[in-house]
């Protein structure tokens, strides 16, 4: 008798728990990617309160600083100037702060990686969504078009189209300098990017509208858009979550990449890529110029993959292990 | 088999095409004239003019790329008389700003960019299968936790910051790099040793991100497969742990990494940009960085792009092949 009250009282308690919270409890036990899940937050907020925390430290990325110079344009001091007043060092040759360049630099990556994974996931979803759930002509058309860019050597061609599509954009008249640069970086980034997503929600889609519960709304008379919302999109978005998780790490690395390579973010704007590229002539002698960014730059994208790692065990167990 | 290979080849062939075509077209459209980069700042519009004459681009873009495409089975001049300069096929056009026909300056770079993309190809297979392998048979213990941490740090450290980071804190630092001789392409055949020195740390650098990615797949690859009802059955009959493995899980297991490898040394075999930059190595992909970044040098740009995609397409096309003699079913679909 006893132990048939156990037996209830579990299933009573499985039968509360929806699919969400059980892999919200899944993710808290998970410590490593609770923890990551901090850090990311804390720097996606200290990123974009950049201007106020500069204020409060009383520096700013755009002023060069004197006496944190010798004669020889290094930094004085050890660790490449770090202090009170400079906490992770000066530039060398201009006397920039190095804290608020990083802080600029990451704010940055995080405009760049937000806006491309919100683009890669909207279109992603909308093309897989129409073609796996309608198919026909358009989803075959549409599978080429994908295949077709494949093909192609997307980060060169990003790197080849984006100086002369910044020309572009700035004849038009709505973003300039820096602003029109982030934005052809974006939307290239967004346009090789997007046939990942689209294939994995497109054989979702597809498999789905066999299923019985999609089946049952049809037969109840639901219009295909009410199908779509209420009935796939509650499916999907587990998948989507893990791949925004996924990607906004690797668009922060792809951001760094393309300003490293002279394409994205220019002088006197902060990017990490722009500030490592320049570090390099520095290594010797000022090895912490190098090495800080560095760090900071890995602890993000780290920091990200970690908590996405987490996010994925917890939404599809059978995904790793 | 023979029907499905027409098929394949055919298909092949018309992405090709259009592969070309949009490269061009792209290239066409954009606000730049590739006339005006031919010269300096302070030049005559008249010698813009010739050269742009001389170069063939004073024709509509479909007549540049019917050229184009001609160019590549009869070779091609430019401009007429004495001053003409002939490229033989495959000409892939004639870079004014390097005074060369760009087939030869692909076929100079494509040894860097080959031997690059071989001995990375070896490392992160060898790792990456090897490690994933290991990871599936011995889960959760310690090798296991070791491959998810090489996992982790090989997706998260960009190839620009790995790179960077090993060549001046251990190449240069611990003098195991000549900095004069970085990047000094040597071929395999004159000097086995220098060629090795030259390219250990560009291998290790190119690999370690693909390295990665291979391990996490072929570990959930195993031990998926690990759980199928075959697996059980071979482990039933009393077979060994050693042959199950070998002949039953891999065997499965590996199919889909051989697609996967394919496409990803075909998509290097364009050029490794990042790497090649770094290590200064004089490859397809530092030859059209470089004419991006230098001075927009547009035949160069066009004959790297299409040679890149053509790779992919190619090894696309031999990937299916390889399946479709495998696994009869395909041909059919």
């Amino acid at each position: 008798m006893a132990e048939a009250t156990v037996i209830d009282n579990d299933t009573v308690e499985v039968a509360q728990r929806t699919p969400k919270a059980i892999a919200w409890g899944r993710f808290k036990r998970n410590k490593v990617g609770v923890f990551a899940g901090y850090v990311s937050i804390f720097f996606i907020v200290v990123a974009f309160l950049a201007p106020v925390i500069t204020r409060l430290f009383h520096v700013n990325q755009k002023d060069t600083y004197d006496g944190v110079l010798n004669q020889y344009a290094m930094p004085l001091g050890h660790w490449g100037g770090i202090a009170l007043a400079h906490p992770l060092g000066i530039e060398p040759g201009t006397g920039r702060d190095v804290f608020a360049l990083s802080l600029y630099g990451a704010r940055t990556s995080f405009i760049v990686a937000i806006i491309a994974t919100v683009g890669t996931i909207s279109i992603g979803m909308l093309v897989g969504i129409a073609t796996g759930y309608f198919k026909g002509r358009v989803d075959s058309i549409v599978g080429r078009f994908s295949d077709f860019l494949l093909s192609f050597p997307g980060t060169f061609m990003i790197i080849a189209l984006a100086i002369p599509m910044v020309g572009r954009v700035e004849a038009t008249k709505l973003a300039h300098g820096n602003a029109a640069r982030i934005v052809v970086l974006v939307l290239f980034l967004v346009f090789f990017g997007w046939t990942g997503f689209y294939r994995l929600i497109r054989s979702q889609a597809m498999s789905m509208r066999e299923r019985d519960f999609v089946m049952a709304a049809q037969a109840m008379g639901a219009s295909s858009w009410r199908i779509i919302v209420k009935e796939l999109l509650p499916n999907l978005w587990p998948t989507a979550i893990v791949f925004v998780s996924l990607s906004l790490p690797a668009y922060i690395a792809a951001e760094a990449t393309f300003s490293f390579l002279g394409v994205g973010v220019q002088a006197p704007d902060a990017t990490f890529g722009l500030i490592l590229s320049d570090a390099i002539s520095y290594w010797r002698d000022d090895p912490a110029y190098l090495l800080i960014p560095c760090t900071v730059l890995i602890a993000i994208v780290l920091a990200l993959n970690l908590l996405g790692d987490g996010i994925r065990d917890a939404l599809d167990p059978k995904a790793d292990r | 088999m023979l029907n499905y290979l027409a098929r394949r080849l055919s298909a092949t062939l018309v992405v090709l095409t259009l592969v070309s075509m949009s490269v061009f077209g792209i290239f066409a459209v954009l606000p730049m004239d590739p006339a005006a980069l031919t010269c300096g700042k302070a030049c005559y519009p008249a010698v813009i003019e010739a050269n742009r004459h001389r170069l063939g681009l004073d024709v509509p873009v479909q007549v540049q790329y019917g050229r184009f495409v001609k160019g590549l089975f009869v070779g091609r001049n430019y401009g007429e008389g004495a001053a003409s300069i002939s490229c033989p096929a495959p000409a892939f056009g004639y870079s004014f700003n390097r005074h060369e026909c760009v087939t030869s300056l692909i076929a100079e770079a494509f040894p860097v960019t080959l031997s690059l993309a071989l001995g990375a190809f070896v490392l992160w297979i060898s790792v990456g299968v090897g490690l994933g392998i290991v990871a599936a048979r011995r889960r959760n213990q310690w090798p296991d936790r070791a491959a998810t941490v090489f996992v982790l740090v090989g997706t998260s450290l960009p190839t620009f910051i790995s790179g960077i980071l090993i060549l001046l804190f251990v190449g240069l630092k611990f003098h195991l790099i000549d900095p004069l001789n970085l990047g000094r392409w040597v071929s395999p055949l004159a000097d086995p040793v220098a060629w090795f020195r030259t390219f250990i740390f560009p291998w290790i650098i190119l690999a370690l991100a693909y390295a990665a990615s291979y391990t996490r797949f072929t570990r959930s690859n195993v031990i998926e497969t690990s759980s199928e009802d075959y697996i059980r059955t071979a482990r039933a009959k009393g077979l060994s742990e050693k042959v199950i493995l070998q002949k039953h899980t891999l065997r499965a297991a590996v199919a889909p990494i051989v697609t996967l490898a394919g496409l990803d040394f075909a998509g290097l075999l364009g050029g490794a940009i990042i790497t090649e930059q770094i290590f200064n190595l004089p490859g397809l992909g530092r030859l059209s960085i470089r004419a991006v970044l230098q001075d927009y040098d547009l035949p160069t740009i066009v004959a790297t792009t299409i040679l890149a995609a053509t790779f992919v397409v190619v090894a696309n096309l031999l990937v299916d092949i390889a399946y479709a003699y495998l696994d009869p079913r395909v041909r059919v679909a």
